[in-house]
This record gives structure tokens, C-alpha cells and sequence, in this order.
């Protein structure tokens, strides 16, 4: 333990004794500059101390050589810095002190200055530091700026302090340069250990660094403890020290304990916090912590880094595992605490110090979009930038177009064409999605179609309006079409008047205006997301494209240089399930081209476009299971889309012609030559053909969607099960044949100019001129046609409340009777509804009821319509019908019709509607006596639940059934509950007079768990049918009835597609970058 | 090796063309919705109310003519009479296809209700025939049993002093009746309307319109059933103290329209009135056309009668008709109302009958008619109009008597004249029913009149045949009663239902 005094005649601030410590592990790399540079300080230490922790390279030789073997104290491999240091501390704390060179420059003060093996101080830091201390004698520990060890000019540090989650917080930006705009020496919470100078006296008093932080978080920690002991933490700016991070830059393997940076760096953050925290935080602060490592896990597990999210929580449980270390470590620390916590608060890092951080890197990724869009300059005002902006301009557009032409359906619910009205709440929808029995009017077991579940999602977006969703999403897919397009534009062509052409013409398509006036919300948001689509699978499977946004990607800073994969084939799916769930036609009409690309990579043996082809072409019908195993079991489902069928919504021959013209038919459409220019201008395109590349791209999905699109217009198909025919509508047929011209349209356009510059004057510059002067009238022909016509007769905005109040809360409770809702039809028809306690709602129409059901009440409708009242009053009544309504506005002599025929007893006259009642009883449940038409209801209020009261049914001399008026199912249960002697009652034909007195009243007292109970051990009735609706043998006794629905597989489905859906989300979910920044060994 | 991008290009376009061609050529048959037409199906039960049938078996029955052979045959059909209300047990009757026949109503008077089901319900015929001895003589009357409505005119009742009208509403469903009843006939403008009379589940009820409206010479009323049906019918009955000025029941007359027309004007002397009312709001300027045996002719005095907004217009055209039997063509710029009163010319003791006829539509179908009487003194008329072209028309006469059979009689009415065909030419039998059949030619329009000379001697009433017929110059007053002949409804409309979610919705 010899000191390696140098120059002791020379020594500046010679009151001083200094003892540099160093720890090395496995530095060899480093170690000769950092020795030199310790060595050769202006002021010298007056003793050095170096620890080797069991390196494995030359780091030993290094430091006998340096400091001679005596002062080298050899340490564990695992030795974490701290106790290393102590170690060294410990060696020389009873070797004689060093005298100071002059005695009259006062009392001598002992200090140890901890060094690193990657860290090199200036010539002049200790010095520097040292007049720091004799400026400032309150200093206790003193930190030099760190800086870069490869690039000097770059800050690392200037004291560090801690946020709310223990995260180490240096107060710089990344990479920031060094040009003395942070110098000046002030207190901080702590310095960092490498060129920490600390008074000895002080070192022993805290007894050094904690060993239970091996790595990180241990000078955070003892600068902590510091400031609590009443002693100033002061930075050095003056004094410079360079830093190569080698631990936390993972240059070197952690050999101290856990390999995992991340999980040490955690551990320190999380014993940090918790050991030094005022004791009244602390229940508040383990809390927080806890719930951060839950989040924080979670977020891990979806930016793709489960490892990341493994660490942080192996992290917390190994801190959280040691409460009693943990108060232990407090006791100690409570020993040498001598100020408040409160008066140290400045020095931690501002609240929200973290979110400010996030929102800068946010805004910086941002800007780098916005640089690549548009070379905008952050100079110029908001305005002025908006006003510059093309893309912004043609949504703005768009948008005022689309308000003008949609100005009479812009307030109150929007119905009509296709198109039922919205329910109130987002909840609405996600329960007609998530339900396996749907309650409308006639009830539906058919699965619901997944785009209730995405507008559901939409409309939680719309703070729960699902109202406010289809407005904006039927309403403004012209707007949205069009940004779309012109976003979509960008690999096809530069040129930014031929993109915004091009974006402007797709939006205002006829099928955009055709599915508005329809009310065909399927299509419309198809049609909107079509270009997007197409670009997501575009760059998924395309070579070329692929490659560009590859490149795109590599060029921006955040990606660095990793292989793609199979992840860009993932949002294309989920983008395509999205539109296919709107538009089931969309995916039948891309499906070829998918299977060529699929083709085409297996040809080439490509096995990253063979994944990417898979995942594209399986997901979506994979992620809309159920429903699309509906639709490849009734495949005219696929012809007609979703939402309500209506006649007179499509042509029902549909010239090809105007297929080939964009033209879908039905209403609301343009002059049919509104679109010729496109088509020819389409065909110079096919100049291009030669090579592969949008032209032929655009061609071969012209020519798909021709043919797909023909084929859809020469179907009639009928909703299963149901009797009315209607023609197919080739609306997103159309779109895809418009973005496949356009593509063609864009490549000619882009090298007309070149082109026609090569060949002399001739019919091909006269062609061109007349196209370049006609096609940019296309889009304004269309919009101005659009205006002119607005939206058409079928789209209507308004109330929808059918349903009086009183019928409505009759059908609620009592008897959960239904209403008829009558109105005349074109040719003599009428057509009607069936109602429960609510108006048709969005989704009704894609949930058909059962056809025989509808056939009976098709029946007794008529009938009633006929005049034939009595027998039509039954009828209704038998299918559990109450009320009939018609319309005062389009009653047409039905009203009287009805009235004289007798059997209904008219009601009054409600909002527009005339109200009659069935003569006859009519319930949901109905006690039909064998052979008598003059059916009994229940006594009590009908509940069709397991845990809903029973229902009291009377004895009976005869056989008689009980009627659900429901269509026939397995699921439908009706048990007998009640005492045993009516029980054994129950199915046997009963005599005269044998009364079983069942369940004596106590139904009201019950809980629903206990009455669900009663129904599970009940005695099941047999099932049987009447009328086409679920019935049951009733005993001939008196009994207590329960019916309900037996739950089935739809939460197994639902399960499914959520956990696929997320698959896919994590896929499509940019992979995680580098590790983040981590606090520095 | 470079592609020609000019080959390519027609490849494109011909694939392109090839295709549009090829769907063009297969544009497909619609086949359209299945059952996307309205049907025509049949009426399977009809329920008819004769409102006050029964009493003595001599003087009030019900009587029933059926002429649906055929199907009456096969089976299905059924035909039940019961009294209605309490104690109303449904008794069989014995379907008798082509035949009239005669059945007993009950012993008190009251509402009788006939059901017909199955076929027969389309072209059942009943008539309440009441016979009431006044003195020597006896007025007659006599109404066509009908089914519920919810919506019926009247025209032609009086209230004056000595006059009674009575409303009988019958409401035969199981659920209670709501009706309001509105008169015009007093001061013109506004009808006097009396709104909410109950007419409880399976019961009657009467309603005095000398006392809802008195001092009306000609009313005109309509009955609407808000709630439920009924079936309505109007009595008027007058009287100048003891001595008797007539009695009948009222036909259903047409609902409001520009166009009316009235048959049954019958001939010879006695007072002929038309009655007009005008319902509506505006002033209606009309014109009548009179359809005689000897043409048609528009009467001058009438070419422009004007009816003030809700008043009611009372004609006498016995000047124009110079006793001559006729149907009245009125023409309106405006809706009307029409109905028409014959009476016969009072006796020596100021006694009178009168009989009411009133518009209707033109005959569709095969009509029947019951309730003839041919005996002496008893005669039974069918007056033929046919205001436009020659009709054509069959009339088969159904006899009571078990041994005859139905006959048939082809009859051509020509145009634009009224033909009085006297059912004796053609039948013997005491009590005939007719059924009268279109067959081609212009519209035609029937009503059926019976005509009783007082036993005594001569009506100085009835027609110059009767007269000679009665040689003795006793005093003695005569009694009339008429029918008009409305096709009944056999088929129903049935329009086809479709389900459809957004129905009623805006």
C-alpha cells in the first residue's frame, strides 16, 4: 500500500490528500488511457488504488504496471462497483495519513476519487474539483461533466437525479453536444461514480456505496443519502472526465449478478426508490411502483419485447420478495438522516418530466412525417401551412362538397335505402355483436356480422355514439376515400397535380355518391378504406413496393436496419379484414390477384412472400369466423353485403357497358359518361405494359373487378331462407375497376410529357390534349352532379321512434307482446315489421329470422290486409303479436280495410299512427289448449330467463301446450321447478280434478342465483312445436314454469377472434427499437 | 426480347370487350319475387244482421234466398240463425242451393243473426220483411239483412212532427263498439254529429233521431264506427196522428262522390223525391240525368241545382217523371250524397206508404234478391236501368215450391232506359227470389219493389194493372216497399306481405 505521491514540491491545493480508487473488470480495452489519464493529472492524487474484480483480459498486468502490484487488490468476478470500492476504502483506512505538503493551508482533508476503468479525467479535472472543494468547503461530493469516450464533443452527463419511477434522469437530450450551455457548478442529487470525488470522512460515515445496487442506481443512491446526511452533492462542470458507458452500452457482459441490464436497472430504480423515499410515501410509492411494472410489462409484450417484459417483472419481484432487506436498508439510512426530505425536493427531476420526454420524441417522429410528406418549414405559420398543404386542401374539399350534396340528412338519425338506423350507444352494438340470440322482432340465432363489432369500436371513438359513427362514416367517406387515395398515390406517382387528380376522381367514383343515396354503409366504408387496403397489401406482396417502403424505412432513423419479415403482410390483413367485414366482396374480388401473388412466390421461392401471401390471404376470413362461414354457406350473401335488402337499391340489368363506365346502377348516381375520360385515358396506360409495374398491375384488378363485378350484377340472389329476390350491386366492383384504371391512368399521365416529346405531331397529341383538358373536368363534373342532386329520395335523416311509449312498455313488461308495424308497398304489397320493445336497429337486417316463422306472419299480415280480420287476429296473436300499426301518412285504405274486417280494436291514434289491439290474447308465452284457438296467457308478467320468476300455469282438464313465440330451437328450455308433489305431476296425462299445488309463492323472495338454481334442477318440459314456434307438453296439473335460453358457443368464438385479433395487432405493431437508454455502469 | 406494348394492348381491350360482350349476351331473366302478386281468395264466412226480424210468422220473417247451387253442395258451407245476445243459441238452417225459402225469425222481435260459411257466404241473400196490419190494410217494409261496417250513409229520413226515425246500431263481435252519427238536414254548414255511442259486445242499440235532430223533412246521416263494427240500419216511420203515412227501412245509400246514381225511382202517381246532400266544404253545383222506359233526359229545371256546402237538397221530381218508373243519374262538381223516397198518393183517409231507394253501384256479379211475394193483390217488381250502353242481363228466378227448379230469363235493357220487369210474367211462385246476372253490355242498376193493394178494394196507389185489377172504388190505402240491389262482396283482395325491417320507418 504504497502511494504513488508525484511531485509533492508542486502539488496545488496541497491541503488536499487524495486516494483515486479504480475498479476494473475486463477493461483492458480501455484501462491504458484511463491510467495514463489518472497519471498524468496536473494535480496529482496522492495515492491510487485499483481493484481487479477477476477480470479474465490483461486488465491485471495493466494495473501492476501502473500502480505496482501492492496497490492492485484482487476481487470475485461478481463483485459489484460498490463493494469493490469499499474493499479498496476498506485496504487503506488504517495506513498512515499523508502529510500535506504545507501545513499552513489549514486542516488536511482526506478524499477518495472513484474512477471507472473506461473513464478518463481531463488533465486538469482534479484540480479543478479540488478548488471547487476549498470554494466551497460545504461540498462533500464532487462530480466532474461527463462526456463521450469516442466522441469527446458529446455530454453525457452533468449530475444525474431520479423521476417518479426511479428512472435515472440527466436532464439532456440525447446526443446532445457539449458547447458549455449546461456549465456551472451547482448541487444535484447525485454524480455519477465515475470521477465521483467524495470526502472521506463522509464515505465512511454513509459507509460507502449500498452493495445491494451492484451496478446501476448505487450513485443515484449515495448522493441521495448525502443530501439527507446534511451534505452538498456539487457538480464540477469545470472538471471533465470522458466516459465509454461500457456496461451500460453493453460493450462489456455483466459479470456482478443478473446479465440482464434492463432487469438491474429496474431493480436499482425500484431498491433505490423504495429504501430512500420518506416513510410516509412509502405505502403510495410501492403501490405506484407495482402498477407501473403492470403496465409497463403489458406495453412490453405488445411493442413485441416479451423478454423486456420478462426483466421488469423478474425485476420487481426480486425487490419486492426482500421487504425485510429492504427496511433494514432503511434503518441504516434513517441513522445518518439528518435534514427533511422536503428540503432536497428541487433537486429531484420535475413531475411529468417522462411524459415531456415522450411527447418530444413523439413530436420529433411527427415532424419526420411531415417532413417526408411535404417539405414544409417549421417558420411558417399554421395557416399558411394548411393552405400549402395539397393533401389537406382536397380533404377540405372533399369535405365541403360532401356537406353541400348531404345537406338535408346531416341532422337526426340517418336510415333509409340499406340502411336501418343506428341504435343509441356503442353498447348497443357491441351487445347485438356479442349476443348468440339476437332480440329482434322476430329473433334471430344468426351469428352478427363483425362490422357491428368494428363500428362498435368506431363508435367508442365517437364517445359511444354509434349515431355520430355511421353519420361520419357514410357521410364523410368521400372525404376519407379521398385522403386515402391521395396518401395511396404517393408510390404510384410524384407529380402532386396528377395525385390529387387522382385522389379527387377515386373519391367521387359513382360509387362513392351511388352507396351514400343507398344508404349502403357496407360499401361506402369500404370504398373509403379501398385504397389504403390495397396499398398495405401492395407493399406487403409486391416486390418493387416492398422494397421502396423498406428503403423508406431504413432511411428514417427509428427502424435502424432490420429485416422486414413477415410484418408488413399484417396490417394489409387486418386492413382487409376491416374492409371485407363491411363489404364481404371486397376480399371474393382480391382474392385472385392474393392467390397469384401466392403463386408467384412459391414459383420464386420466396419464403418470406409465401408467409406474407398466407397471412394476407388467411387471416381475414380466419379473424371474421363465424360470419364468414356464413357467408361460404350462403354464398348469396356475398352478392348482397350487409346491411337490409331493399328492390328498387340496384338495376336489375345492368348494361356491361356500365359496368365498364363505373357505373353500378340503383340511385344517386352521375351522368353515365361521367367517367368515359378515365376508361380512355385508362387505355394509354397500356402503352406500359411491357414491364411489370403499376400499368399491368392496374390492369390485371381492371380486369378482375370487370369480371367479378359483371358476375355480381348477374346474380339474383335471395337472403337465405327469405322469398324476395334482388339483383346483385357491383358497387365495390366498381371501385376496385376505377383504382385499377386510375393506376394504369396515373402511369400514362406521369410520362405523357416524355412520351409525346419523342414521336411527331400527330393524333396521339391530339388525343393527349383532348384527355388532359377533359380529365380534370371529371372530378368537377362529378362533384357539381352531386350537389345538384344531393343524396336523393332513399337517405333520410330523422326520428325513428316507431313504437308509442305504451306499446313499447307493454312489450317490455307484462306479456313482452309484439307489434306489427304495417305500410303499403309499391304494387298493391305491404310490407311489414315485427317489433318487441324497440324500433328496427342497424344489424337487424343482417340477422334474418327463421322463415317459418315469417311465413306464418307473412300469412296473417296478408290477411289482415285482405279483411279477413278474425282469422288474421288469431293468426297474429298465435305468434305472439299485440298491436298492428299503420302509418296515417301511407295508409291507402288499409287502415279501413283493417278496421272493417274486424277482429283488432282500434287504439288511439298515436304520432302519426294508427294503433289497434288484437282481440285475441297475445303473448311471448301463450297456454294453447289442444284444439281451441282461444289461447290462455300466463297471470303473471313473462320473463323469459332462468332466474326469472316462474310462471304460474293453471291446471287444465285437457292436454294443452306452452307456446314460446319464438322460432323452434334446442336451446329453448322450459322446466317445471317447484315442490315434488307437483313435479310428479309433470308430463303424465292428468285426471279430473288431480291439482298440484306447485311452488307456493315464494318465487318473489328468491334471489336470481337461487331461482337459477331451482330452474337447473328443475323438471325439463318436452319440447315440441306449434305453429311453427318453440312449444312444450304442459302437465295437465298446475305448475311453476320456468323457460329460458341455454347459453351457447358464441363466447368460444368471440374468445377466438379476440385472441386472433390481437395476434394480428401484435404482429402488425412496429417491432420494438433498441433497448431503451438505461443509466450507465 | 422486346414485347410489341401494341400486341399487349389489343390483348387488354380484347379481354375487355370479349367480357362486356359476353355478360351483355347473358343478361339474365329476372325471375322476379316469388308470390310478389296480390290474390284473390274467396270470402269464407260472412255474418249477416237482419235487425229486427220475428214477431208473428205471418207478418214478420226473415227471408232467404241462396243461389249458389253448386257449391253449396260441396261441402263446408253452413248457414246458422240466431237471435243475438243472451240466450241466442247459433240452429242450423238447412242450406237450400238454388232456392228461396222462408225462415221464422223468433217469436219477439229483435236482431237476427244469420253466419254463413264456406261458399255460401258470397251469395247468401236475406231480407227482413215486416208486414204491419194498420186498419183494413197493411204497410209493408222491408230491408236487406247486412253485415258489420265501420262506416255507412243514410238518406231520405225524416224527423218532423209525426215522424220516426230510429238508428238501430248492431254490434254482433265479442269486443264493445264506439260510433259517432253525423246529420245534415238542418241548417246548412256543419252536420250536427253525436259522437260516442257504445254499442256494447253482441247487443243493440236504438237511437230516436226525432229526438237527436228533430224537425228535419229530409235527413242525411253518416255512421262511422270509430271502435269495433256494427251494423247499422235506419227505420223511418210517420204517422199523421193515427193515421198511418208510411214505413221502411233506409238502403245504405253510396258514399260521397261526383257521381251518383239512383235506381228505383218507381212509377206511377205519388210523390217522387231526390234527396242530395252535400257533405263536403265547397258549394256543389248539380245536374241530374232521369233514365225513363222512353230514354234518358236531362230535365231542364235540374240542369244546374245548386247544394250549399253541408246542406241537404230535396227535390220533387214527380213533374219530370210523369209516373213513369226511373233511375236518376246525379252529376256534382262537388261530392254528394243521394238517395231517393216514393210515395203513394194518400188515400181517402190521408193514408200513405213510401219506400226508399237510394244511389248505389252499378251490378258486378251475380246479385240475389229474396223476399218476392206474387199473390193477388201482391205483386213484386224488379226495375232495370241501365244509364249508359244496352245491358245484357239473366234473371233466374229461385223458386220456393220443392218441385220447380230455377229458371233462367234473358233480359235486355237498353240503353239509357229503365225497364220494370214484373216477376209474375215470368214465375208463379208465391214467395221468388231472383238472381240477377250481369252478362255484357254497360252498367246496370236494380232495385226490387214490392206492392200490396188493401184487401178491400183498389189502392188508388198503385199501377193503372192494379187498378184495373181492383174494380171496387172502396177506400183503402195501399203499401209499397223497395230494395236496391247491390252485388255482394265474394273475394277479397289478399295482398302479398313481405317482411321488411324498415317498414314504417319514414
Amino acid at each position: 500500500m504504497t502511494s504513488s505521491a508525484i511531485r509533492p514540491d508542486h502539488l496545488v491545493r496541497p491541503r488536499h490528500v487524495v486516494t483515486a480508487v479504480l475498479v476494473a473488470h475486463d477493461g483492458a480495452r480501455w484501462l491504458p488511457i484511463t491510467l495514463h489519464a489518472v497519471k498524468t493529472q496536473r494535480r496529482p492524487v496522492q495515492r491510487f488504488v485499483a481493484v481487479d474484480t477477476g477480470s479474465h483480459d490483461g486488465t491485471r498486468q495493466l494495473l501492476e504496471r501502473a500502480v505496482g502490484a501492492p496497490s492492485v487488490i484482487d476481487a470475485p468476478r461478481d463483485t459489484g462497483f460498490g463493494a469493490a470500492a469499499m474493499m479498496a476504502t476498506a485496504a487503506f483506512a488504517h495506513a498512515p495519513g499523508l502529510p500535506s505538503a504545507r501545513a499552513d493551508s489549514g486542516t488536511a482533508v482526506d478524499w477518495v476519487w472513484l474512477l471507472h476503468d473506461d473513464s478518463a479525467p481531463a488533465v486538469s479535472a482534479l484540480e479543478a474539483m479540488l478548488e471547487l472543494a476549498d470554494e466551497m468547503p460545504s461540498a462533500a461530493v464532487i462530480g466532474a461533466k461527463l462526456r463521450g469516450w469516442d466522441n469527446p464533443r458529446v455530454l453525457l452527463e452533468i449530475g444525474a437525479t431520479l423521476d417518479r419511477g426511479g428512472r435515472r434522469e440527466t436532464g439532456l437530450e440525447p446526443d446532445e453536444l457539449d458547447h458549455g450551455q449546461h456549465d456551472g457548478d451547482r448541487d444535484v442529487l447525485a454524480v455519477s461514480t465515475a470521477g465521483m470525488l467524495v470526502r472521506r470522512d463522509v464515505w465512511d460515515e454513509l459507509a460507502g456505496l449500498d452493495p445491494a445496487l451492484p451496478l446501476f442506481r448505487d450513485d443515484v443512491d449515495f448522493g441521495w443519502r448525502a443530501n439527507l446526511a446534511g451534505y452538498r452533492v456539487v457538480i464540477c462542470t469545470r472538471a471533465v472526465l470522458q466516459h465509454a458507458q461500457a456496461t451500460t452500452s453493453g460493450l462489456r457482459p455483466i459479470a456482478c449478478g443478473p446479465t440482464q441490464r434492463r432487469r438491474l436497472d429496474r431493480q436499482g430504480a425500484l431498491w433505490t426508490l423504495l429504501a430512500n423515499c420518506p416513510a410516509m410515501w412509502l405505502p403510495w410509492v410501492t403501490l405506484r411502483l407495482m402498477v407501473a411494472c403492470v403496465v409497463r410489462s403489458v406495453l412490453f409484450v405488445i411493442a413485441k419485447r416479451p423478454f423486456d417484459a420478462w426483466d421488469e417483472f423478474r425485476a420487481n419481484v426480486s425487490v419486492f420478495l426482500r421487504p425485510f432487506a429492504l427496511l433494514r436498508a432503511r434503518r441504516v439510512r434513517k441513522k445518518t438522516k439528518r435534514i427533511g426530505s422536503r428540503e432536497i425536493r428541487s433537486l429531484f427531476a420535475p413531475r411529468g418530466t417522462r411524459l415531456r420526454r415522450y411527447g418530444e420524441s413523439a413530436r420529433e417522429r411527427l415532424a419526420d412525417i411531415g417532413r417526408r410528406d411535404d417539405d414544409s418549414t417549421d417558420e411558417r405559420s399554421l395557416l399558411r401551412r394548411i393552405f400549402s398543404q395539397p393533401g389537406l386542401l382536397l380533404v377540405l374539399g372533399l369535405l365541403v362538397v360532401s356537406l353541400v350534396a348531404e345537406r338535408h340528412v346531416l341532422s337526426g338519425t340517418l336510415h333509409g335505402g340499406t340502411l336501418l338506423p343506428a341504435p343509441q350507444g356503442a353498447s348497443d352494438l357491441w351487445r347485438t355483436y356479442t349476443a348468440s340470440w339476437h332480440d329482434t322482432g322476430f329473433g334471430s340465432t344468426v351469428e352478427a356480422p363483425p362490422y357491428l363489432a368494428m363500428l362498435a369500436m368506431i363508435s367508442t371513438v365517437f364517445f359511444g355514439s354509434a349515431q355520430l359513427a355511421v353519420k361520419v362514416l357514410l357521410l364523410g367517406s368521400v372525404p376519407i376515400a379521398g385522403f386515402l387515395a391521395y396518401h395511396a398515390s404517393r408510390p404510384l406517382v410524384d407529380r402532386l397535380r396528377l395525385r390529387l387528380w387522382l385522389a379527387a376522381t377515386y373519391a367521387l367514383l359513382p360509387v362513392a355518391t351511388g352507396s351514400i343515396a343507398a344508404g349502403r354503409l357496407g360499401t361506402a366504408v369500404a370504398f373509403a378504406v379501398l385504397p389504403l387496403v390495397l396499398l398495405l397489401i401492395g407493399q406487403a406482396l409486391l416486390p418493387p413496393l416492398a422494397a421502396r417502403a423498406r428503403a423508406e424505412r431504413r432511411s428514417s432513423r427509428r427502424a435502424g436496419r432490420r429485416v422486414l419479415g413477415v410484418r408488413p403482410a399484417w396490417p394489409a390483413a387486418l386492413m382487409l379484414a376491416f374492409g371485407t367485414a363491411f363489404d364481404p366482396m371486397l376480399f371474393v374480388l382480391l382474392a385472385p390477384l392474393l392467390a397469384l401473388a401466392l403463386l408467384i412466390s412459391i414459383v420464386r421461392l420466396s419464403w418470406v412472400g409465401l408467409r406474407r401471401a398466407i397471412v394476407v390471404i388467411a387471416l381475414p376470413p380466419a379473424l371474421l369466423l363465424p360470419w364468414s362461414a356464413r357467408l361460404w354457406h350462403h354464398p348469396t350473401l356475398l352478392v348482397l353485403g350487409v346491411g337490409q335488402p331493399r328492390s328498387g337499391m340496384q338495376s336489375s340489368q345492368l348494361p356491361a357497358l356500365d359496368m365498364l363506365l363505373l357505373h353500378p346502377g340503383g340511385p344517386g348516381l352521375p351522368p353515365i359518361w361521367l367517367d368515359a375520360v378515365v376508361v380512355l385515358a385508362a387505355l394509354a396506360g397500356l402503352l406500359q405494359l411491357t414491364r411489370p409495374g403499376p400499368a399491368m398491375l392496374g390492369w390485371l384488378l381492371a380486369i378482375d373487378a370487370l369480371v367479378g363485378g359483371l358476375l355480381v350484377a348477374r346474380v339474383h340472389a335471395r337472403v337465405p331462407g327469405g322469398t324476395q329476390e334482388f339483383a346483385g350491386w357491383p358497387g365495390i366492383a366498381t371501385a376496385v375497376l376505377g383504382v385499377g384504371l386510375l393506376m394504369s391512368v396515373a402511369v400514362a399521365g406521369a410520362r405523357l410529357r416524355a412520351r409525346l416529346a419523342q414521336t411527331n405531331f400527330g393524333w396521339r397529341q391530339l388525343v393527349a390534349f383532348v384527355l388532359t383538358v377533359a380529365a380534370p373536368a371529371t372530378p368537377l363534373v362529378a362533384a357539381f352532379a352531386w350537389i345538384a342532386a344531393g343524396t336523393g329520395p332513399t337517405l333520410r335523416a330523422g326520428a325513428v321512434a316507431i313504437l308509442p311509449p305504451f306499446v313499447a312498455a307493454e312489450s317490455a313488461a307484462h306479456d313482452q307482446s309484439r307489434t306489427v308495424v304495417l305500410s303499403p308497398a309499391a304494387g298493391g304489397a305491404v310490407d311489414y315489421t315485427v317489433l318487441r320493445d324497440r324500433g328496427s336497429q342497424l344489424g337487424d337486417g343482417d340477422l334474418p329470422p327463421d322463415p317459418v316463422q315469417v311465413r306464418v306472419v307473412d300469412a296473417a299480415v296478408a290477411d289482415l290486409a285482405a279483411g279477413v280480420g278474425q282469422r288474421a287476429a288469431t293468426e297474429l296473436a298465435h305468434a305472439g303479436i299485440r298491436y298492428v300499426l299503420v302509418p296515417v301518412s301511407a295508409d291507402a285504405n288499409l287502415g279501413a280495410k283493417i278496421a272493417a274486417g274486424g277482429g283488432v280494436l282500434p287504439q288511439n291514434t298515436s304520432k302519426g299512427w294508427r294503433v289497434w289491439e288484437v282481440e285475441a290474447k297475445a303473448g311471448r308465452v301463450a297456454i294453447a289448449p289442444a284444439g281451441d284457438d282461444d289461447w290462455q296467457l300466463p297471470a303473471d308478467p313473462v320473463a323469459v330467463a332462468q332466474d326469472a320468476p316462474a310462471l304460474k300455469i293453471p291446471f287444465s282438464l285437457s292436454q294443452r301446450l306452452l307456446v314460446l313465440a319464438e322460432a323452434p330451437s334446442s336451446a329453448w328450455r322450459a322446466v317445471a321447478v317447484g315442490e315434488t308433489t307437483g313435479v310428479g305431476a309433470v308430463g303424465a296425462v292428468g285426471t279430473a280434478g288431480q291439482l298440484g299445488v306447485v311452488g307456493a309463492g315464494s318465487d318473489a323472495n328468491l334471489s336470481a342465483d337461487a331461482r337459477k338454481q331451482r330452474a337447473a334442477a328443475g323438471t325439463p318440459l318436452a319440447a315440441s312445436t306449434a305453429n311453427g314456434l318453440q312449444a312444450f307438453v304442459l302437465p295437465t296439473t298446475a305448475a311453476d314454469v320456468v323457460v329460458f335460453r341455454t347459453p351457447d358457443r358464441r363466447t368460444d368464438w368471440l374468445v377466438f377472434e379476440l385472441v386472433l385479433l390481437l395476434i394480428g395487432l401484435l404482429g402488425a405493431v412496429p417491432a420494438g427499437g433498441r433497448p431503451s437508454q438505461t443509466s450507465r455502469a | 426480347m422486346r414485347r410489341d406494348p401494341r400486341l399487349i394492348a389489343v390483348l387488354v381491350v380484347g379481354v375487355v370487350v370479349a367480357v362486356t360482350w359476353i355478360a351483355e349476351a347473358v343478361a339474365p331473366t329476372p325471375s322476379g319475387s316469388v308470390a310478389a302478386k296480390s290474390s284473390v281468395i274467396a270470402l269464407r264466412q260472412s255474418t249477416l244482421v237482419c235487425p229486427q226480424a220475428g214477431g208473428s210468422p205471418d207478418n214478420g220473417a226473415a227471408r232467404i234466398a241462396y243461389a249458389d247451387a253448386e257449391a253449396a253442395a260441396s261441402g263446408g258451407s253452413a248457414l246458422t240463425a240466431q237471435a243475438l245476445g243472451a240466450g241466442g243459441s247459433a240452429a242450423p238452417v238447412p242450406l237450400l242451393p238454388g232456392k228461396a225459402w222462408v225462415v221464422d225469425g223468433p217469436a219477439a222481435i229483435g236482431p237476427v243473426q244469420l253466419t254463413a260459411s264456406g261458399s255460401a257466404a258470397g251469395s247468401l241473400s236475406a231480407v227482413q220483411f215486416t208486414r204491419a196490419p194498420v186498419g183494413p190494410a197493411s204497410q209493408i217494409s222491408a230491408m236487406q239483412c247486412a253485415g258489420a261496417t265501420t262506416d255507412a250513409w243514410f238518406a231520405g229520413f225524416s224527423s218532423e212532427v209525426g215522424a220516426h226515425a230510429t238508428l238501430l246500431l248492431t254490434n254482433v263481435d265479442s269486443a264493445p263498439a264506439s260510433v259517432d252519427v253525423s246529420i245534415w238536414g238542418g241548417a246548412p254548414g256543419a252536420p250536427s254529429i253525436r259522437r260516442g255511442i257504445a254499442v256494447g259486445a253482441s247487443s243493440q242499440v236504438s237511437v230516436a233521431l226525432d229526438e237527436v235532430e228533430p224537425g228535419l223533412s229530409a235527413g242525411v246521416m253518416h255512421v262511422v264506427a270509430t271502435v269495433g263494427r256494427v251494423v247499422p240500419a235506419v227505420r223511418d216511420d210517420a204517422a199523421n196522428g193515427s193515421i198511418p203515412l208510411g214505413v221502411d227501412w233506409l238502403p245504405p245509400t253510396a258514399a260521397p262522390a261526383k257521381t251518383q246514381t239512383v235506381p228505383g225511382i218507381l212509377g206511377e202517381a205519388g210523390s217522387r223525391r231526390l234527396i242530395i246532400a252535400n257533405p263536403g266544404e265547397l258549394d256543389a253545383t248539380v245536374s241530374l240525368t232521369v233514365v225513363t222506359a222512353d230514354g234518358a233526359f236531362e230535365p231542364t229545371d235540374f240542369a244546374a241545382v245548386q247544394v250549399a256546402a253541408g246542406s241537404v237538397s230535396d227535390i220533387a221530381l214527380d213533374p219530370v217523371l210523369q209516373a213513369e218508373a226511373a233511375a236518376v243519374v246525379v252529376t256534382s262538381t262537388e261530392p254528394v250524397v243521394a238517395g231517393g223516397i216514393s210515395a203513394l198518393p194518400l188515400d181517402a183517409t190521408g193514408a200513405s206508404d213510401f219506400a226508399f231507394t237510394a244511389a248505389a253501384a252499378p251490378l258486378s256479379g251475380p246479385t240475389v234478391v229474396a223476399g218476392g211475394e206474387i199473390a193477388a193483390q201482391r205483386r213484386t217488381e224488379l226495375v232495370l236501368s241501365a244509364p249508359g250502353d244496352d245491358a245484357q242481363i239473366v234473371v233466374s228466378i229461385l223458386p220456393t215450391s220443392p218441385g220447380s227448379t230455377r229458371t233462367e230469363n234473358p233480359v235486355t235493357v237498353p240503353g239509357g232506359t229503365t225497364t220494370v220487369l214484373d216477376i209474375s210474367t215470368l214465375t208463379g211462385d208465391a214467395a221468388p227470389a231472383v238472381v240477377v246476372t250481369p252478362v255484357s253490355g254497360g252498367p246496370i242498376y236494380a232495385a226490387w219493389a214490392l206492392e200490396e193493394m188493401s184487401s178491400n178494394g183498389a189502392s188508388s196507389a198503385v199501377t193503372n194493372a192494379v187498378s184495373s185489377a181492383s174494380p171496387t172504388g172502396e177506400a183503402g190505402t195501399g203499401a209499397i216497399t223497395e230494395l236496391v240491389l247491390a252485388t255482394p262482396v265474394r273475394s277479397l283482395l289478399r295482398p302479398p306481405a313481405r317482411f321488411d325491417p324498415a317498414a314504417g320507418l319514414g
